[in-house]
């Protein structure tokens, strides 16, 4: 049976592939070769440099989780409990805590998240 | 390809443009309320003898009726005046007047509200139902029975909604003797569903691990073959006690938790709790903080319609296209992770404004990106429109219709799909809303593919208010402090967010709220879905997908 | 100097991934997705690792709709009380070897929701969990570096 190049111009499968393939090319990102740049200001693990620290503790006020503790000149984290809210940023005046934009924190042992500064 | 298949195409051709569309100017803040002075003096003598007192606060009327005359009073009210039932729900005020208080919310046109107020004596933990009355008030009274155990006296289903089990009896959460971090003990139960007998007829039960990757529920059909014959929903299995939780956090520390009641409506959840507080300090945003609400507001609408698009889509069987309309939902979730360091909005609101600012650069990348959405989904519209087989499966399955949506007092799109014509940022504007132009889209068919069609047109609805607030945005400050918030105060607002209308209602205490009801448009809309697979024709098994997705609703936020 | 510290840690963990998917490439996963009370972000996310962008699928992960199909078990959500009985019976009915993945703060501490007297404070409380992923919800790179860290331990033997 012999189809008109006609139909098949204006077949569904037709225009799917114009308007999908062959318009934008493959969108699939090559993770893990390419690691995908998020955008400035992403909100990953929160880093505390302790030269900049006065202890204060506004940090660990401002945590709605409880997730920084300090303890004498030591910081804590736990990972684990932090949910990325960006408060100890706002809270802290020394700039001392950065939400960085490291988002691959995946660990097999649950001390692997508490992580001292 | 044959001459029948093109001649139906070109039949189908006009669906779109045979839309209805309500234009609609919005109403500006400060409107008329003149509806409140008569209200009391419309109603017939025989309702208004029964308030004891009233009292008018900015736009809401209060009304203050004993239990005995509760049922009749509210029975002549709905007879008088077309009002929807926003919510009902119960505060433990024994500690400040040594009752129970019982809440029940109206809202009516021109932007006012009716709240009916009743006490309820310790001592007779019990309260007429008015379910016989205003079907919509089922579910609500069932929660108050749970949660502060007062009985509703003839309610016709009595049965626990979130506390079954292993919950022992006289476990109620919202008292106020009760602690929020107390560890209850197990005690087990028995839980009936309805059961529907007959030769032939099964039972199949679905949940709460679904196949896939969706929250829990459970669902009971009972099916002769393949028809539906009756469903059975038993939710609450994400049942976290929001509400307790909330009354034992500061302000602040409530904005992250009203994020996470219900995790891809976040940002209308979090402007609700803060426009609550706000009304309570009695503070207004400034000018700019209400335009990047308003922004921020329709970007995240765009990228759950998007997703709810392209779940219908999938479970028809079109997966390529379902493919194309989750790749726009990812960009624009990308978009937000450059608007507000988060791909779900979070952590971008705070009380009395913004944290983050728009710079020039975001502002430019949102509305290049609009563009480009905008090209990709009228191509997608223009392929899914003519496609047979989709609109032979979406077509008169799962209907609701205006009468059962109206009594049951459904809302967002699903409602909008059965012709109810109802919109919060309409007809109680906040944020940016008065000063943009949008149209309201409405259906009448109530079917899966009506509610399809409503949600395209909302996304072009969205991309619309986008470009106006962009382009009217002020400059200025985008937060002011708040100092005091008052104790003892009620405030409340509501919000459209994508799947209906939400509410936050909070009563102050402390630096705390000392009640804070939550209500997700969810929960009035579950019970749309055992209305909808009975329909008017029957369906069968496998379109229960169709119509769960086509509805999407949310299991944690019903929960809370 | 913060900087250069993460751009180190970063490019470590990736060049080490690289040479361990090399050797992994053709090994298949099946997930099951339990849900013990999140609020649906991080199923949001879990289910955008099966669109085009991400598509998990190319490694030969998929979702499977039983738990006695299952390799992996990808939970989510504080537990709740109503949970309890639904997550012992999945864990329960996965055949072993089996390797339990607790995805988002919640499943592993509680999160917002910790301490509340319907929620038992993380998935760690009832089973042994084997990898954790941290994020609030975790992006979908995020998920799938855990995925590649689970193929990682059922390589080596645990």
């Amino acid at each position: 049976m012999i189809c008109e190049f006609k139909e098949v111009k204006d077949s569904m499968m037709f225009k799917m592939l114009r308007n999908g393939l062959l318009r934008k090319g493959i969108i699939t990102t090559r993770y893990p070769k390419d690691r995908i740049t998020p955008c400035d200001g992403v909100k990953g693990l929160p880093v505390v440099s302790a030269s900049r620290c006065n202890f204060c503790a506004d940090c660990a006020i401002a945590c709605p989780v409880g997730a920084i503790q300090i303890i004498e000149t030591t910081i804590e984290l736990d990972i684990g409990a932090c949910i990325f809210c960006g408060a100890c940023e706002r809270a802290c005046d020394q700039e001392a805590v950065i939400m960085t934009p490291l988002i691959e924190l995946a660990t097999k042992q649950r001390r692997g998240l508490k992580v001292t500064y | 390809m044959n001459v029948e298949m093109n001649a139906k195409m070109t039949k189908e051709t006009d669906i779109l443009d045979n839309l209805v569309y309500e234009d609609q100017t919005p109403q500006t803040h400060g409107a008329d309320h003149s509806i409140l002075d008569t209200l009391l003096t419309d109603l017939p003598s025989d309702v208004s003898s029964f308030i004891d007192s009233s009292e008018i606060e900015g736009n809401n009327i209060k009304v203050q009726v004993s239990k005995v005359n509760f049922l009749a009073f509210v029975a002549g009210l709905i007879k008088t005046r077309d009002m929807d039932l926003v919510s009902f729900h119960a505060v433990d005020e024994r500690e400040l007047h040594g009752a129970f208080r019982l809440y029940l919310l109206f809202s009516m046109d021109q932007d006012t509200f009716l709240t009916v107020l009743t006490d309820v004596d310790p001592s007779e933990p019990s309260f007429p139902s008015i379910t016989s009355v205003v079907y919509a008030a089922n579910w609500y009274e069932r929660e108050i029975k749970d949660m502060l155990g007062l009985i509703p006296e003839g309610h016709p289903d009595p049965r626990p909604l979130v506390l079954y089990d292993s919950w022992p009896e006289h476990t109620y959460p919202l008292r106020k003797d009760f602690s929020w971090n107390t560890k209850v003990p197990t005690a087990p139960s028995i839980y009936h569903f309805r059961r529907v007998e007959g030769e032939g007829v099964y039972e199949i039960s679905v949940g709460p691990v679904h196949a896939g990757i969706i929250e829990p529920g459970h669902f009971r059909f009972s099916v002769a073959g393949e028809p539906i014959i009756n469903l059975e929903i038993r939710l609450g299995y994400v049942h976290k006690g929001i509400e307790k939780l909330s009354e034992q956090m500061m302000y602040n520390r409530g904005v992250f938790l009203a994020e996470r009641v219900s995790g891809d409506n976040s940002f209308a959840h979090a402007t609700a709790y803060c426009q609550a507080v706000e009304s309570i300090a009695g503070i207004t945003i400034p000018d700019r903080a209400r335009y990047i609400r308003t922004i921020f507001l329709e970007c995240e609408r765009l990228y759950n319609l998007f997703r709810d698009v392209a779940g219908i889509t999938l479970v028809t069987g079109f997966n390529p296209g379902a493919q194309m309309a989750y790749s726009m939902q990812e960009e624009m979730m990308q978009l937000n992770d450059c608007m507000a360091g988060s791909r779900f909005l979070r952590g971008a609101i705070r009380l009395g404004g913004m944290h983050k600012d728009l710079t020039q650069e975001v502002c430019q990348t949102i509305v290049g990106k609009i563009d480009v959405l905008e090209h990709d989904f009228n191509i997608f519209t223009d392929m899914v429109t003519h496609m047979p087989s989709l609109l032979d499966r979406t077509q008169t399955t799962g209907v609701i219709t205006h009468k059962i949506a109206k009594d049951l007092d459904f809302v967002g799109p699903v409602a909008r799909a059965s012709g109810i014509d109802r919109d919060a940022r309409r007809d109680h504007p906040y944020a940016a809303y008065p000063d943009v132009q949008f149209d309201v889209i409405t259906e009448q068919n109530g079917d899966v593919h009506s509610r399809y069609l409503v949600k395209m047109g909302e996304i072009h609805q969205a991309m619309r208010i986008i470009r106006q607030a962009m382009e009217k945005l002020p400059e200025g400050a985008i937060t002011v402090d708040i100092n005091e918030i008052p104790e003892g105060k009620v405030g409340f607002s509501i919000v459209e967010a994508p799947r209906g209308e939400l509410m936050h209602w909070i009563l102050s205490g402390e630096g705390k709220p000392y009640r804070h009801k939550i209500r997700d448009p969810s929960f009035n809309n579950w019970p749309a879905i055992e209305q909808a697979v009975i329909g008017y024709n029957g369906n069968i098994v496998p379109d229960f997908p169709l119509i769960n997705k086509s509805m999407n609703l949310s299991y944690s936020g019903n929960d809370l | 100097m913060v900087e250069t510290v993460i751009d180190e840690t970063v490019e470590s963990i990736g060049s080490r991934l690289n040479a361990r998917i090399k050797g992994l490439f053709g090994r298949s996963l099946a997930i099951r997705e339990v849900d013990t009370g999140s609020c649906n972000a991080c199923e949001v996310e879990a289910m955008t690792l099966s669109y085009p962008l991400y598509d998990m699928e190319r490694f030969g992960i998929h979702v499977v709709a039983s738990p006695r199909h299952a390799d992996v078990l990808l939970i989510t959500g504080p537990v709740t009380r109503n949970m309890e009985l639904g997550l012992m019976q999945s864990f329960r009915a996965t055949p072993s070897p089996k390797i339990v993945i607790a995805m988002g703060t919640c499943a592993i501490t509680g999160g917002i929701f910790k301490d509340s007297y319907a929620v038992a404070n993380g998935v760690d409380s009832f089973i042994p969990v084997d990898v954790y992923i941290p994020g609030c919800p975790p992006r979908p790179q995020a998920i799938m570096h855990g995925l590649m860290v689970a193929i990682d331990k059922m390589e080596s033997g645990f």
